[in-house]
């Protein structure tokens, strides 16, 4: 209804404007100055309307506008009228109308300009004055427009033709554009107390719509050539933001800021920062101030990123910056969005409806603050600290201190995480300042990365964040730093970088209790922390083994749900820095210049394994067995290149691999596992032992390979016993070997009785067999073998069930392997005596027709 | 005249005739300004002319003479019997006898007192006019009329203050306005200001209006009549507090006299500007200020 | 070099002893660089100890992924051998740690002939190797990220890329020099039985 009511008067209003324009152009056809005079006013006569909506008067304007160009035209042609301008000038003045006498007035004042028949100045500053006249905001407004846009051209600028001693200079146009951009605002600012409260929020918008027309002003204004630097800063600047101080309305303060920074140059921002930043200080707390100085941030990044030289001596934008945003954060109450009762519910506590502050504005200007000064200045960590440390003051006022006393200070912190997570805020931060926060923390560290270790505020900051986001910072920064491939290379920087990371290194007041932690995300974050122990890098082994010792302590306190994750890897880490040791212990010795002997000797990085096996073993005995293993080896390898000083350490590893399978390992293919790995290790790569203490170890391991539950256990492992005996250079046993198999052969014999498909058993014995006769064990003689054979034949021909197929394909296999060791040229003279043929009749077209 | 004589048959047509010079100025007579125009002639001035008596031919007259006036007259409009003649001077051109021929005069008034200006108003007139008349005894005598215009140039006033007051309602408006002086030539224009200390009212716009008032009569029978010469709208909308208004009212468009003061006991005419602002319910606020005209130049 | 992988069938890489993040943080970048941009692996035959679930999953999304259980494969649920076809071959599978003692070639040959394979690829000692022995082939593709072997003095991460045609195989062994990847390339042809 309104829109279609709106549409009948604006086409009304336009019959009417074409109509008088026609008379108009023919009265100036014939010369007739006064008919065209008429026609003329009677065609503005239609802006007088009250009727029309800003968007449907913008309309009409357009129209007049375009009409009154003609006559604008019509009159620079002095010829045509031969009128004096003066006179002209002054006889549009006799209308009765304020509307129409103002548009003619102008119109005619253009002229004269123009024809520079007077000052310039004098004609402008009348017309301005003139205006006045008119204090309906909306026409007032549209007739400021017509007055700028008629004259903009006509302005006694630097260097225009319209500049003289009496024609003005740029001081005149400069006051003419600001008068009318004073004008004008006010104008504006008016709107909203024009109708009905009713209305407001339509008029509001409308208003917006309506804004350009007063921008309209700066944007000459900027383009004004006498606008240097100094004249903006010393005169425009300091005029428009009185200005708009006193509009006392907030949109006009907040349009006008916005204008100010986007119609002027980032070279007159840089000179006025602090006289903009104060003037945006003052301005009305309903301002939101976040958008302003975002956009002046993101320019003035751009522009000094390209530009380093522009910053004037002894301007610190830095500073300026922090200054102004810390007395927005020093304010007692972080504005709530629109304009409510101030005061209260600040910070009175938890309790109350206290949520009702919003710091999120804040914390994203501070964002936008933090990526600027990147900008500015990547290097300059100092700086990132202390807007981490305001966004802290801030969100301490609101959500309680980040700490109790003894916050963390730069490199003096006793404890990676003292004081942690129990000395926190009263409350978490929620909703949008959340992601604010994170940003905060997140971009430092992917420009600064591994320097965010020096920064005092950081970890305070992360306080405020509940456990699942505080979890996530410490997961994308220990991801940043790998990505990085950025070494850690000093034990401070492994301390504080672990009491950064606290959420993963160990449970916090918030953390969630166990059963609500999805194992699989868990076990991903807890091998991202493994990584960074592969960062830790130095030349020096005292360093690198100071920091493990520091991860390895920061480790303990993450509980067996961490620690099987986590101590495994510092473990391997640890022996791995044993060679360098040795190698630094010998060079030291022999006297080698610049090479001190270690401080963390082998011993002490020996015991330091031991503790941490030990841990481990009630946790995952499993991986503390191979790791006792591990550090055997290893020990055992030192104990080669310094005979005897490390067979006791080598003997205790191996000692407690085994108690840790006597007393941990229950599960009987875990033991089985178990004990093929103390078989490997031992039979082949520990050599340094005191006979009594291998024949010890080997004796134990085997009876534990014949106290395995089921009998193929026992079976199979006696056989892989067999290689203590026989392996090992120092401690070869033939006999024992011997008595192993055969041992294993009692055993298949009785698990045969139980179920025939136990006849694999038989094969591996065989093949363990033909391994040491290969190997010459002279104890292990062909007819073992050959009786051997005929027993698995017999077993797997007279036995035909589908679970035969697996030992018979074995047996067959083994049976042409030596078919193959007596086929070939020469024939393998150990297996002369040996018959095959009476086997291999029968068993291989078994075999074939499978 | 020439409609009656034919009808009395008088037997002759009159004509009067002024000596000018080309570039002698002509004013409009009548109110409306519409009506023929005639000389201007100022206070001191000679006038002079022809006069004329074109006899149809074999016709006589038989008159008791010839004679010529040059009158100052008041006259009130709505009472025919209320003219009043301030001035009068009679010049003889012929002795009483017989008219048998055309004949013409030369006559002339010399430096003749003429203080009052030509004024046509609402209720009265002041006029001056040159009469030629032919005196007969037992007929109505034959005459013929024509008007002349007076104007009398006036020194500017020595003393020409601003004219500054304050004016308002009570907690609801307080204006302070100013014009730049209290006595203006016909073809001056008004300059000053308005300036709002207070607003309540929703004002819709403000004019300036001049206002003509012209009194009659003296004492208890006198009348007086006000009528607006002239609106101009100063302002169009509502203007906020310490807002000023600039006033700038050119005089030269509309249709004004001097001030006069107490004609010949007979009438006043005085100016007055009239501010009016009026509010969104169409309620007028106004404020009256007499202001001096005089006259700078003739025309 | 990737021109000549589309000449052969399909590719099989041969991979494993990662660790990831017990003893090595990641393979070496020039690896990743190798692998990761690439479709034309069809199978992935890994020798085990992934590390973690991170690891599996990217073999998984390279191709066909054949896993066996490594010692350190406490976590996972794989077969402790395994034997695939490929083009003519059968190709045995084991990490290598049951293979006593640990890398013996007798005690390797005892379990080719278990799986009864023509190719037996293993693992667990962190050192690569290609061998033949009576028309068997033995190939250990080493640690892709070098991880540490106590009994193992110099680590060198490897990995292997296996092209199968008819009787042939062309093996491509990376090794990480100085963080690049070298290659060498060895041919096997395989002598039928008759």
């Amino acid at each position: 209804m309104m829109e279609q009511e709106q549409e009948r008067l604006l086409d009304e209003a336009t019959a009417v404007v074409k109509e008088q324009a026609f008379y108009m152009k023919r009265a100036i056809d014939n010369e007739n100055i006064r008919d065209a005079l008429k026609h003329a006013s009677n065609m503005i006569c239609e802006l007088r309307t009250s009727l029309l909506s800003p968007k449907n008067y913008y309309d009409l304007y357009m129209q007049v506008f375009q009409e009154l160009q003609h006559l604008a035209g019509f009159f620079t042609e002095r010829q045509r009228h031969s009128r004096k301008m003066s006179d002209l000038y002054e006889s549009v003045q006799h209308a009765g109308n304020i509307l129409p006498r103002l548009y003619l007035l102008i119109t005619v004042g253009a002229s004269y300009i123009k024809s520079k028949e007077a000052p310039a100045k004098d004609i402008l500053k009348d017309m301005t004055e003139l205006c006045k006249g008119v204090q309906h905001p909306m026409r007032g407004l549209f007739l400021r427009y017509y007055l700028t846009q008629m004259c903009k051209d006509k302005l006694p600028d630097t260097g225009s033709e319209y500049e003289s001693e009496e024609g003005g200079s740029v001081n005149d146009a400069f006051d003419f554009l600001l008068t009318n951009f004073t004008e004008a605002t006010r104008l504006w600012a008016r709107i909203q107390h024009s109708g009905s409260a009713k209305e407001r929020q339509r008029r509001e918008r409308e208003r917006h719509d309506l804004r350009v027309l007063v921008g309209a002003n700066l944007v000459r204004l900027s383009q004004l050539e006498g606008m240097t630097r100094d004249f903006y800063a010393d005169v425009a600047l300091p005029k428009i933001l009185e200005e708009m101080a006193s509009t006392k309305d907030t949109m006009a303060q907040q349009y006008l800021l916005d204008c100010i920074i986007q119609v002027f140059s980032d070279e007159c921002h840089l000179r006025t920062l602090d006289q903009f930043l104060s003037a945006c200080m003052r301005v009305l707390p309903s301002v939101d101030l976040k958008p302003i100085l975002v956009n002046l941030m993101k320019r003035l990044a751009n522009f000094v990123s390209a530009n380093p030289d522009a910053v004037p001596e002894g301007v610190d934008i830095f500073g300026l910056f922090r200054r102004h945003l810390n007395e927005l954060i020093d304010r007692p109450v972080p504005a709530p969005p629109p304009a409510t009762a101030p005061g209260a519910t600040a910070i009175n506590g938890p309790t109350d409806r206290g949520s009702q502050v919003d710091p999120s504005g804040l914390l994203e200007l501070q964002v936008a603050f933090l990526t600027f000064t990147l900008t500015l200045y990547p290097e300059r960590v100092d700086y990132v600290d202390l807007i981490l440390g305001s966004t802290v003051t801030l969100l301490s006022r609101i959500y309680g201190s980040p700490s109790g006393p003894g916050v963390a200070t730069n490199g003096k912190d006793k404890e990676a995480s003292g004081g942690g997570g129990e000395g926190g805020p009263k409350r978490k931060l929620e909703g949008k300042g959340v992601d604010s926060v994170v940003e905060l923390l997140a971009t430092p560290l992917k420009s600064l990365s591994l320097s965010i270790l020096e920064m005092d505020h950081y970890t305070n900051l992360m306080k405020f964040l509940n456990f699942r986001t505080r979890k996530q910072v410490a997961i994308s920064m220990v991801r940043t730093v790998l990505a990085a491939g950025t070494p850690l290379d000093e034990p401070d920087a492994v301390q504080r970088f672990f009491s950064f990371i606290t959420p993963l290194i160990r449970d916090e007041e918030d953390s969630p209790l166990d059963e609500e932690v999805d194992a699989e995300e868990f076990a991903s974050e807890q091998q991202q922390v493994c990584r960074l122990i592969h960062a830790i890098r130095h030349d020096d082994t005292d360093q690198v083994f100071a920091m493990y010792t520091t991860a390895r302590n920061a480790f303990g306190k993450g509980g067996p749900r961490r620690m099987v994750h986590t101590l495994p890897p510092t473990v391997a880490a640890a022996l791995q820095l044993i060679p360098r040791i040795q190698q630094r212990e010998i060079d030291a010795a022999s006297g080698i210049e610049g090479v001190a002997p270690p401080s963390y000797t082998l011993k002490k990085v020996f015991q330091f394994v031991h503790r941490t096996c030990t841990e481990l073993v009630s946790c995952a005995p499993e991986v503390a067995l191979r790791l006792f293993l591990q550090a055997a080896v290893m020990a055992n390898k030192c104990d080669a290149i310094n005979p005897g000083s490390f067979e006791p350490i080598c003997y205790e590893f191996v000692t407690q691999a085994l108690v840790c399978y006597e007393e941990e390992l229950s599960d009987s293919r875990a033991q089985f596992q178990g004990i093929l790995m103390m078989v490997g290790t031992l039979s082949s790569h520990v050599t340094c032992l005191e006979p009594d203490n291998y024949d010890t170890l080997a004796a134990n391991i085997t009876q534990h390979g014949a106290k395995l539950l089921k009998k193929p256990d026992q079976c199979r492992a006696i056989l892989v016993c067999s290689h203590l005996f026989w392996n090992n250079p120092l401690r070869r046993n033939p006999q024992r070997v011997l008595e192993c198999l055969q041992k294993a052969l009692k055993i298949a014999d009785v698990a045969i009785q139980s179920s025939p498909a136990h006849v694999a058993l038989f094969v591996e014995i065989l093949d363990k067999y033909i391994y040491y006769y290969e190997q010459e064990n002279h104890h292990i003689t062909v007819s073992y073998i050959s009786h051997l054979m005929e027993l698995c034949n017999e077993q797997v021909t007279y036995a035909d069930e589908d679970s035969m197929t697996e030992p018979r394909k074995n047996f067959n296999a083994t049976l042409n392997y030596l078919k193959k060791k007596k086929a070939q040229l020469p024939p393998d003279a150990k297996y002369a005596e040996l018959d095959l043929d009476k086997l291999s009749t029968s068993t291989l077209n078994n075999g074939v027709g499978s | 005249m020439s409609v009656l004589s034919q009808i009395f048959g008088s037997g002759c047509s009159l004509e009067v005739q002024f000596d000018h010079e080309p570039q002698r100025k002509m004013a409009p007579l009548g109110r409306d300004r519409k009506g023929e125009k005639a000389l201007i002639y100022s206070d001191g001035e000679d006038v002079s002319g022809s006069a004329m008596v074109s006899m149809k031919p074999g016709k006589k007259i038989d008159h008791q003479g010839v004679k010529i006036e040059l009158i100052g007259q008041v006259d009130m409009l709505y009472d025919r019997s209320n003219s009043y003649d301030f001035f009068s001077i009679t010049k003889d051109l012929e002795p009483p006898g017989t008219l048998v021929e055309s004949k013409s005069y030369k006559w002339k008034f010399s430096s003749v007192d003429k203080q009052h200006e030509t004024y046509y108003g609402i209720n009265v007139r002041l006029r001056y006019l040159v009469r030629l008349t032919i005196v007969r005894n037992y007929a109505s005598n034959i005459l013929k009329e024509m008007d002349f215009v007076v104007q009398n140039l006036q020194p500017a006033p020595e003393i020409n203050n601003s004219l500054k007051m304050e004016v308002g309602i009570e907690d609801c408006l307080h204006i302070e306005f100013e014009y730049d002086k209290t006595k203006y030539h016909l073809k001056d224009v008004v300059v000053g200001k308005v300036y709002f200390m207070l607003v309540r009212i929703k004002i819709k716009h403000m004019e300036l209006d001049i206002i003509r008032k012209e009194t009659t009569g003296s004492g208890n029978s006198g009348t007086s009549d006000s009528e607006t010469i002239s609106k101009f709208e100063i302002m169009d909308g509502a203007p906020v507090r310490s807002e000023c208004i600039p006033v700038r009212l050119y005089l030269s468009g509309f249709d004004l006299t001097p001030t006069y003061r107490n004609v010949q006991n007979k009438f006043s005419v005085k100016y007055f500007l009239n501010l009016v602002l009026v509010d969104e319910e169409d309620r007028r606020y106004f404020k009256q200020q007499e202001i001096v005209l005089w006259r700078k130049k003739i025309g | 070099m990737g021109s000549n992988f589309t000449d052969f069938g399909d590719l099989v890489l041969l991979i494993g002893d990662f660790h990831i993040p017990q003893r090595a943080s990641e393979m070496p970048s020039c690896f990743q660089e190798l692998l990761y941009p690439t479709d034309k692996i069809r199978h992935v035959l890994c020798t085990g100890n992934v590390g973690s679930k991170a690891v599996l999953e990217q073999l998984k999304a390279l191709g066909n992924l054949h896993i066996v259980k490594g010692d350190m494969d406490t976590g996972f649920d794989f077969p402790e051998t395994k034997v695939v076809h490929i083009g003519d071959f059968k190709v045995g599978l084991i990490h290598g740690h049951q293979v006593i003692p640990w890398g013996d070639r007798e005690a390797l040959s005892y379990w080719q002939r278990k799986l009864d394979c023509d190719v037996l690829v293993s693992g667990h000692t962190h050192k690569d190797s290609v061998a033949e022995v009576q028309g068997k082939f033995f190939i250990n593709p080493g640690s892709a990220t070098g991880a540490f072997q106590s009994f193992c003095n110099e680590v060198v991460p490897s990995f292997m890329l296996m092209a199968v045609q008819g009787p042939n195989i062309v093996l491509y062994v990376y090794q990480e020099k100085e963080g690049k990847a070298s290659v060498v390339m060895s041919e096997l042809t395989m002598k039928r039985d008759t």
